[in-house]
C-alpha cells in the first residue's frame, strides 16, 4: 500500500482506504525497484563530432576541460529530467540510477537519482556524491595515453594536497604569506583527497582495474570499482581491500549468441573457398587449428558471461554498471548471466538491495518494506521468465504504466528493413575514403552479403550475416597489398541509412562507415 | 606450463658445458640453483628429492640474456604530446600476458629493458623486467630493487614528432640541446625551491610539478639514462650537456656512428647498446657499420646488442655471433655483449648477467654453441622456474584470450613484432590532420 510517496503497508491483509487506486496483481510478481549502481541516466548523448585531434589547442598543456579534467562539473549541469534514457530504464524497470556525468580521466561529479519526474531538481536524491574517474586518455593531446593519464592523477592529486593545507594555513594566520591561488578542479579535488568523496573509478578490463586499484594504493583515496568487464582474477584483491565492486552489464559482442555448430562449419567450408591457392592438406590441417582457436575464443566470452556468477561464488557483493549496455540489451545480458551459474536471489540483489548499499541509500529504498520510499515493479511473471512483460513501475510512489509493444519477429518484417544495395563510404583515417556496394540478402532465415570496392571489380561473397534488429554485422577476408586481411563490419541500419564501424585486422584499425540505400530487392 | 605457486624454485642443471661469462667455460659441469638463486656450481652436485633435474648432457648453459632495449610487455610506449614527459612511466601499464615475453623466453631472453619510446627529447620512465610468463599480476614482472631508469631521444625523431608536428622546439639538433639544458635548469631551481621549504626556509610549500620532479632525480643521479641516439655530433653533444650538469649515467641506445667517438664515450665512462647490423632506414642512420659492436668493445666503451624488437629479441644470439665476423671478437668477447653488458647498463650486473654462486637463477639452455647457427634454445629458467621449456611448448601459449577476437589469420603480423620506438606517432608524421 503505497502512500505519500513512501511503501505505507506491506502485507497479506492490509486496510485497503476507500480512495485508493487498486490494482489487481494476482499472479503477479513485485519487485523491489532496481537500482543502477554506475550509468548516464539522464544524460543526452552527444554526438562526438571528431574523433580525432581538438583544432586550436596547446597540444602539451591543454586546457583542463577538453584534456578532461573537470571534477569540479556535476550532472546537474547536464542532466534532462526528460532524456530518452530516463524512460528506457524505467521500463526496464530501474527506479533509481547513480548517474556520473560523462567525460575522460575525471569527468565529475555523481549523483544518485530518481528515474521520474517533472523537472531535475525534482528527481535528485543524493547530489554530488561521488568522483567519476577513469583512465580514459585524451584525443592526441596531453594526457593522450594511459600513462599520461596516471602521471596527471598523480599530480592534481598532490597538487590539491598540498593546495588544501595552504589554503587552510592562510586561512587562520594570512599575514606575510603568499595567497593560495585558485583552481576550480584542484578545489574540487579536495574531498577525494580528504577520503570524503569516493572515486566510481571505471575499471573494465582486468588490466584497468589492476591499474586504478594500483592507483588507489599509491594515492589513498576511497574507491569504487565499475564497469568490471574482466574482475574475477583480481576477486582476492578486491576482497582483501574491500573495494566494492560493480560489474559491467555490457557484455563482449557476440557472448550471447546461441551456438550454432551446424553454421560454424558452414563458415569454415567457405572460408576454405575463398582461399583457392592453399594446398588441399593444408585446407583440413587449418580448419584444425583455427576450430581450437575458435574454442578459445568460445571459453573466454564463457567466462565473460560467467563473471557474476564467479563473483558470487566467491561471496563477493556487487552492483551492476550501465555506462556501456545498450538499455534494450539489459533483460538478455541478466538471462545469460543466469544460465551461465548466476543465481536469481543474487541478480536481484546486484540491482536492488547490493547498490543500494555501496550508494549509502539502504535505509530508504532497496527493498519492499514499511517506510522506505515506494520504488516497485509489477511484473506479470517471474522478471527472470524471457517473456515477462513488466507492467506498472512505481517511482517515488509515481505510477508509470509499461506499454507492451508486440515485436514482429517474422523475418519478413525484418527482411525488408535491411535488405537491398547499399551505397557505403569508409572513412580511412589519414588515407582518402573508401566507396562501393553491399548488397543485404535475405533468404528464409537467414541473411547473406555480397560486398565490392568501386575501385575494384571483384565482389566478396559473405555466407554468415547477423542481423539484431537493426544491427546488422558479418565479417570477411580481403586481399591488401598481396595479403589476406580479415575484415568486420558492424552497422545500424534505419530506413534508407546505416552507420557503423569497419574494423581491421581484428581491430588493429577501425574506421567509421555510413551508407545509403540505392535499391530494394525484387522478391 | 609449469606450476608457478612460488616465486622462485629449485633446479638442477646437470652435465652441460657452463659458459659462465665471468669466469670460463667449464665442461660436464652441474649447476644448483636454490630458492631462485645460484647456489653451486661444479661437478657431481647432488640435491634432494624434491629438486627438478634437467639434464644437459650435450648442450650449453649460460647466462639468460639479457635485452637493454625493449618493448615488449607494456602496453603503451609513447606518451608523444610534449617534447618532455619525463612524469610518465612504462611500468605503469606493464602487461604480463603479452606473448611477445614468452617468445623472447624461447630466445633464451630473461630480463629486458622494457622502454618508452623515442617520440621525445626526455621520455618517460623505463621498467627492468624479468620474464615471469605465468605470473598474473604486472607487479610481478618488475626486477624489485633494479635502478631507474628513463628514455632520453636524439635527432629525427623528437625533431619530428615535435618540430615538424607541431612547429614547436625542437626543431634541430640545436633545439634539442636547448630542451635538455632548459629542462635541467628549471629542475634545479625546483629543487632549490623545495629543499628551501624543507628546511623550513619558507613559509608556504612551492608548487608541486611532477614532471620538474623526475628531470630533478636525473640530476641527483638516482636514474640512469638510456639515450636513442645515432650521429656522432649528438653524442658529444649530450655528453658535453651532461658534464654541465654533473650527471654521469648515461648509456646511449643504436648509437650507430658511436664507433667514431669510441674514445670520447670511453673517457666520458659512457656505455653503448647497439643493433649488430640494422641500418640506412633513416637519413640520420645512413653512416653505419657492422663493425660498430667490435670497435666500441676495442675502445673500452662497456657496449650491448639489443634488438628493439619482438621479433629480433628471438635470436639475440645470433645478433652476438655477428660480431665475431665483423671484428673478431672472442666467443667471451661477443657473448658478454648480451649477457653481463647489458646488466652493467642496467644496474643489474651485481645480480645477473654470468653464472656465479649467489647471483639470481636465470639460465638459458642451447643445443649447441649459443654463438653457433646451429644453436636452437631447449630450456630457459628465470629464478629457478623453468619458464620456457622446448619439450613441452604447446601451440597456443596465450594466457588470456580476447572474447571479441576476429579469428586471427596466420599470416598476419603481430602489431608487437616490429620496432615499437616510434608506436602512437605515426599519424602525426603521415597524415595532414593534426
Amino acid at each position: 500500500m503505497i502512500k505519500d510517496g513512501l511503501i505505507h503497508e506491506v502485507g497479506k491483509s492490509v486496510n485497503i482506504p476507500i480512495d485508493a487506486e487498486v490494482i489487481v496483481g494476482d499472479s503477479m510478481f513485485v519487485y523491489a525497484g532496481f537500482i543502477a549502481a554506475a550509468s548516464h541516466a539522464g544524460i543526452p548523448t552527444k554526438e562526438e563530432k571528431s574523433k580525432g585531434r581538438p583544432e586550436g589547442v596547446k597540444v602539451s598543456d591543454p586546457p583542463n576541460d577538453i584534456a578532461g579534467i573537470t571534477p569540479q562539473m556535476s550532472i546537474r549541469e547536464t542532466m534532462k529530467y526528460n532524456d530518452s534514457s530516463i524512460t528506457a530504464f524505467r521500463k526496464q524497470g530501474f527506479t533509481m540510477a547513480h548517474t556520473l556525468p560523462k567525460g575522460r580521466m575525471m569527468a565529475g561529479r555523481g549523483s544518485i537519482i530518481l528515474l521520474g519526474g517533472e523537472n531535475e531538481d525534482d528527481m535528485i536524491l543524493v547530489e554530488d556524491m561521488s568522483l567519476s574517474g577513469s583512465l580514459k586518455s585524451a584525443p592526441r593531446i596531453y594526457p593522450a595515453t594511459t600513462i599520461g593519464v596516471l602521471a596527471t592523477w598523480r599530480q592534481l592529486y598532490r597538487q590539491a594536497d598540498i593546495a588544501k593545507d595552504h589554503e587552510k594555513k592562510y586561512n587562520m594566520a594570512p599575514i606575510g604569506m603568499k595567497r593560495p591561488s585558485f583552481s576550480q578542479e584542484i578545489k574540487a579535488l579536495y574531498p577525494v583527497v580528504n577520503k570524503e568523496l569516493p572515486v566510481f573509478f571505471s575499471s573494465p578490463k582486468q588490466m584497468d582495474l589492476h591499474r586504478t586499484m594500483q592507483l588507489q594504493k599509491e594515492l589513498g583515496f576511497k574507491m569504487v570499482a565499475i564497469d568490471i568487464e574482466q574482475g574475477w582474477r583480481l576477486i582476492p584483491r578486491l576482497k582483501s581491500n574491500g573495494t566494492a565492486a560493480i560489474l559491467a552489464m555490457n557484455l563482449p559482442k557476440g557472448a550471447t549468441k546461441k551456438d550454432k555448430k551446424k553454421k560454424n562449419d558452414e563458415k569454415e567450408e567457405d572460408k576454405d573457398a575463398d582461399e583457392i591457392k592453399k594446398p588441399e592438406e593444408k585446407k583440413e590441417e587449418l580448419s584444425e587449428e583455427k576450430k581450437t582457436l575458435q574454442k578459445r575464443i568460445k571459453s573466454s566470452q564463457a567466462d565473460y558471461v560467467g563473471q557474476a556468477a564467479t563473483f558470487e561464488k566467491a561471496s563477493v557483493p556487487f552492483g551492476f554498471s550501465f555506462t556501456k549496455v545498450k538499455i534494450t540489451d539489459i533483460k538478455k545480458n541478466i538471462l545469460a548471466m543466469v544460465e551461465a551459474g548466476l543465481s536469481e536471489d543474487a541478480a536481484l540483489a546486484a540491482l536492488t538491495t547490493n547498490p543500494a548499499k555501496i550508494l549509502g541509500i539502504s535505509a530508504v529504498t532497496g527493498t519492499l518494506e514499511k517506510g522506505k520510499m515506494a520504488n516497485m515493479i509489477v511484473s506479470d511473471t517471474s522478471y527472470f521468465k524471457e517473456k515477462a512483460n513488466i507492467k506498472y513501475v512505481f517511482v517515488d510512489g509515481q505510477k508509470h504504466e509499461i506499454e507492451v509493444k508486440k515485436k514482429s519477429k517474422s523475418s519478413g518484417n525484418a527482411a525488408i528493413e535491411v535488405a537491398g544495395t547499399w551505397n557505403y563510404v569508409v572513412d580511412v583515417p589519414g588515407d582518402s575514403p573508401v566507396e562501393g556496394t553491399l548488397k543485404l540478402i535475405a533468404s528464409e532465415d537467414t541473411y547473406t552479403a555480397e560486398i565490392s570496392m568501386d575501385s575494384d571489380s571483384d565482389i566478396i561473397e559473405i555466407s554468415e550475416v547477423e542481423v539484431d534488429g537493426s544491427n546488422v554485422s558479418f565479417s570477411f577476408s580481403t586481399d591488401i597489398d598481396g595479403q589476406s586481411m580479415p575484415v568486420s563490419m558492424s552497422i545500424d541500419v534505419s530506413d534508407e541509412e546505416f552507420e557503423g564501424t569497419v574494423s581491421l585486422a581484428g581491430g588493429m584499425m577501425t574506421a567509421p562507415v555510413t551508407g545509403s540505400k540505392i535499391s530494394t530487392p525484387n522478391e | 606450463m609449469a606450476n608457478h605457486c612460488a616465486m622462485s624454485q629449485d633446479v638442477l642443471i646437470k652435465n652441460g658445458t657452463v659458459i659462465t661469462i665471468t669466469d670460463g667455460v667449464k665442461e660436464n659441469t652441474d649447476v644448483l640453483i636454490q630458492n631462485g638463486k645460484i647456489k653451486s656450481i661444479g661437478a657431481g652436485i647432488s640435491a634432494g628429492d624434491q629438486v627438478r633435474v634437467v639434464e644437459a648432457e650435450g648442450m650449453y648453459v649460460m647466462p639468460g640474456i639479457i635485452d637493454a632495449h625493449s618493448h615488449i610487455g607494456i602496453d603503451v610506449v609513447n606518451e608523444a604530446t610534449a617534447p618532455v614527459t619525463a612524469e610518465v612511466r612504462v611500468g605503469d601499464v606493464i602487461n604480463p600476458y603479452s606473448v611477445s615475453i614468452y617468445r623472447a623466453l624461447a630466445g633464451g631472453v630473461t630480463t629486458s629493458h622494457a622502454m618508452h619510446g623515442s617520440a621525445n627529447a626526455i621520455g618517460g620512465q623505463c621498467e627492468t623486467i624479468k620474464h615471469r610468463y605465468g605470473e598474473e599480476d604486472p607487479e610481478a614482472l618488475k626486477m624489485e630493487g633494479a635502478p631507474r631508469t628513463i628514455k632520453f631521444a636524439l635527432g629525427e625523431n623528437p625533431m619530428r614528432v615535435h618540430g615538424e608536428g607541431q612547429g614547436i622546439q625542437p626543431k634541430t639538433r640545436m633545439g634539442i640541446e636547448q630542451v635538455f639544458r632548459k629542462a635541467f635548469a628549471e629542475a634545479q631551481d625546483y629543487e632549490t625551491s623545495w629543499q628551501k621549504y624543507n628546511a623550513g626556509n619558507s613559509q608556504t610549500a612551492p608548487a608541486y610539478d611532477i614532471r620538474k620532479e623526475a628531470v630533478a632525480d636525473i640530476l641527483s643521479g638516482e636514474i640512469i639514462i638510456h639515450c636513442h641516439s645515432y650521429r656522432a655530433d649528438e653524442i658529444l653533444m649530450l655528453m658535453d650537456v651532461l658534464e654541465d650538469y654533473g650527471v654521469d649515467k648515461i648509456c646511449f641506445q643504436h648509437v650507430n656512428e658511436g664507433f667514431k667517438v669510441a674514445p670520447e664515450l670511453a673517457a666520458f665512462g659512457a656505455s653503448a647498446s647497439v643493433f649488430a647490423d640494422w641500418w640506412a632506414y633513416k637519413f640520420e642512420v645512413y653512416y653505419s657499420t657492422a663493425y660498430n659492436a667490435a670497435i666500441l668493445t676495442k675502445n673500452n666503451v662497456v657496449t650491448s646488442i639489443n634488438s628493439d624488437s619482438g621479433e629480433l629479441i628471438r635470436h639475440l644470439y645470433h645478433e652476438a655471433g655477428k660480431s665475431q665476423k665483423y671484428g673478431g671478437l672472442t666467443d667471451n668477447e661477443a657473448l658478454r655483449l648480451i649477457t653481463i653488458n647489458p646488466a652493467k647498463q642496467l644496474g643489474i650486473d651485481d645480480r645477473v648477467g654470468s653464472i656465479e654462486v649467489g647471483k639470481e637463477g636465470d639460465v638459458a639452455i642451447f643445443s649447441a654453441h649459443p654463438l653457433s647457427i646451429y644453436a636452437i634454445p631447449q630450456m630457459t629458467i628465470v629464478d629457478g622456474i623453468v619458464r620456457f621449456d622446448i619439450e613441452t611448448d604447446p601451440v597456443d601459449m596465450r594466457l588470456d584470450i580476447d572474447p571479441e577476437e576476429n579469428m586471427p589469420s596466420f599470416y598476419e603480423l603481430d602489431a608487437h613484432d616490429h620496432h615499437r620506438c616510434m608506436e602512437g606517432v605515426f599519424e602525426d608524421l603521415f597524415t595532414d590532420q593534426h
